[in-house]
């Protein structure tokens, strides 16, 4: 459905992304990995037709990003960026701009409806947006990113750390929204920081490093323990509990030593 | 409809109570003054086709000051408004950008170097050199504020004020080299004043502002989308740029033809869009009509004041505004941070 081929974005001092390929059909939930400044919000970013790649071509349903009309695209694609920000709005009108795009179109009223019920905001619909935690904030906006979506079951929905703030059970919460919409038929691309949660929502899992992809595939396969450790600079192991769910955990570093000696890597 | 038309039956409600205040404000703008207008004598006499004193000071004067006084404050406030939602800033205004100083340095261009007052003998020239000048400082503040697709508020903000302090030493060189009569036509202008106002010279601005006008309200959803950023405002489907160039221009205009009539009229495009926001909301499909209407009856009532209260004279309608506005502005800050901090 989404497809990138051979993308680069160039930056100075250093290329952001170079040579990724990534492809997410329906029905799929890909999410992306990598260390802090590694290229995923960028990736997110490319993929959104908000950035152009010095590079390469990005293609969803087949036609190539910059050829869709910008409201036909957004009619089909929500993305979820990290700094929304604090607005006076209610959380109603805030999750009703999502509808922005599509013009007063009839079923707008459900579609606030179903996205305020699957987020758990329906009691907080007339709070102001200012008053609430950030992690509500944060599903305030994906509210109205599931509300841009729709009624469409073969939309995208680009996610970009969006279970940053969230309580545990609202982080599953979100999660599984989001698994839901992929398993009717949608395209889900998140950027996730927990090995575990990628591990037991991903379909597929995209592991950057400086900007390069260093291994994707179904998580079980992918996410060994020295890949990990190399993307990530700590020590992480993978184990399997009593009754039989694999998890990882990252190791406590040497007393003395807070971050672990790293490879010679510059910043 | 819409969800926002459905669930705006409360903002539709008060619209209808703003839009109904501002017209009694402006049936009270043009009844009172110097010449008092005698409603019954003259509706008495409709039959007749009345004639005669009154109904030329009814027409000829008062009709195209009120309507004047009307657009201005109108569009000074949507302008405001949708200033604050662009820079995503309360604080932004014409003023404060120093898009105002721009238009006050053109049209003052205008007055002192055309030979023969031809400032003053084409209606469409102040105005013209106003929008000019309102245009290229927007157009600046909009470059030099950009970094990586955003614009910094911050450096925004001061750019403008650079931006009016330069304003001012232009405005001040122009005075310096103007000759006796240019200079008072120059001062008489920059007092700000709607007398004077008759058909011919508010026309331009009536036309002016009312295009305005009419392409900001038609941008409520761009400006809705704008508030959560301009990278958002492209997730939702909104042209970045091109709405960006569109209401920069639409602003710009409407500044530029208020202030070459009325000079700089502080406070209105700033505490306006902030009082309509207590009013009817954040959404600007509601919020635009209503800073309209009360920045329409804010501006009637000023200038029914300025004309009033030291009769026959009267006081410059900046005066007025800026008495009415910056109480009212610095009660609105004070509430908005005690509500930040009771939380």
């Amino acid at each position: 459905m989404i497809e990138a081929q051979r993308i680069a974005v160039a930056a100075h001092p250093r290329p952001r992304l170079t040579a990724i390929d990534c492809r997410a059909a329906h029905g799929e939930f890909v999410a992306v990995l990598g260390a802090n400044g590694a290229g995923k919000s960028t990736l997110l970013q490319v993929l959104a037709g908000d950035l152009r790649p010095t590079h390469g071509v990005v293609r969803m349903a087949g036609k190539a990003l910059a050829d869709w009309p910008l409201n036909a695209l957004a009619r089909q694609r929500a993305v979820l960026t990290q700094t929304d920000p604090r607005l006076p709005w209610t959380v109603e009108q805030l999750v009703a701009l999502g509808r922005l795009p599509h013009l007063g179109a009839a079923d707008d009223a459900r579609c606030i409806e179903l996205a305020l019920e699957r987020t758990g905001l329906t009691a907080l619909r007339t709070r102001s947006c200012l008053s609430l935690s950030a992690g509500e904030q944060g599903r305030v906006h994906f509210a109205r990113c599931l509300a841009q979506i729709g009624t469409r079951t073969n939309g995208l929905l680009l996610l970009d750390e969006p279970v940053a703030h969230a309580d545990l059970k609202h982080q599953h919460a979100l999660l599984g929204a989001a698994k839901t919409y992929s398993c009717g038929g949608g395209v889900v691309v998140a950027v996730l920081h927990d090995l575990n949660q990628a591990m037991h929502y991903a379909d597929t899992v995209l592991l950057l490093k400086d900007g390069c992809c260093v291994a994707s595939g179904p998580p079980r396969d992918v996410l060994s323990e020295r890949l990990l450790e190399t993307v990530y600079d700590v020590p992480i192991r993978r184990a399997r509990s009593a009754d039989g769910i694999e998890f990882f955990g990252v190791l406590p570093c040497p007393a003395g030593a807070v971050i672990p000696p790293l490879t010679a890597r510059g910043a | 409809m819409t969800a926002d038309a459905r669930a705006g039956g409360r903002e539709a409600r008060l619209l209808t109570a703003l839009t109904a205040g501002g017209a009694l404000i402006a049936v009270l703008a043009i009844s009172f003054g110097a010449y008092r207008v005698d409603w019954f004598a003259l509706l008495g006499n409709a039959a007749s086709m009345p004639s005669g004193p009154a109904i030329d000071v009814l027409l000829q004067l008062r009709l195209p000051r009120v309507m004047l006084a009307a657009c201005v404050g109108a569009a000074l406030a949507v302008a405001g408004t949708t200033l604050q939602a662009l820079f995503r800033n309360p604080l932004a205004d014409p003023g404060l950008l120093g898009i105002g100083s721009g238009a006050a340095v053109g049209a003052g261009l205008m007055i002192c170097v055309l030979p023969v007052h031809y400032a003053f003998a084409t209606p469409w020239a102040l105005p013209g050199a106003a929008f000019v000048g309102a245009l290229l400082v927007a157009r600046l503040a909009l470059t030099i504020g950009a970094r990586d697709g955003g614009l910094d508020v911050t450096l925004l903000l001061l750019v403008g004020i650079a931006i009016n302090a330069f304003a001012g030493a232009a405005l001040g060189l122009l005075l310096f080299v103007a000759d006796d009569a240019a200079l008072r036509d120059f001062t008489f202008w920059t007092l700000g004043s709607l007398s004077g106002a008759s058909w011919r010279t508010a026309l331009p601005v009536l036309l002016a502002t009312g295009v305005a006008d009419i392409v900001l309200l038609r941008s409520a959803g761009s400006l809705n989308a704008f508030v959560l950023g301009e990278r958002n405002a492209f997730y939702l489907g909104v042209d970045v740029e091109r709405a960006k160039r569109r209401l920069v221009l639409a602003t710009s205009l409407a500044v530029g033809a208020c202030v070459a009539v009325t000079g700089l009229i502080g406070f209105v495009g700033l505490v306006v869009p902030h009082v309509a926001r207590f009013v009817v909301g954040p959404n600007h499909r509601f919020l635009l009509p209503a800073a309209a209407s009360i920045g329409a009856s804010l501006m009637l009532a000023a200038d029914l004041i300025a004309r009033t209260v030291v009769l026959p004279a009267e006081l410059p309608v900046g005066i007025v505004t800026a008495c009415l506005g910056a109480p009212s502005f610095l009660w609105l800050i004070l509430r908005h941070f005690r509500q930040l901090h009771a939380r």
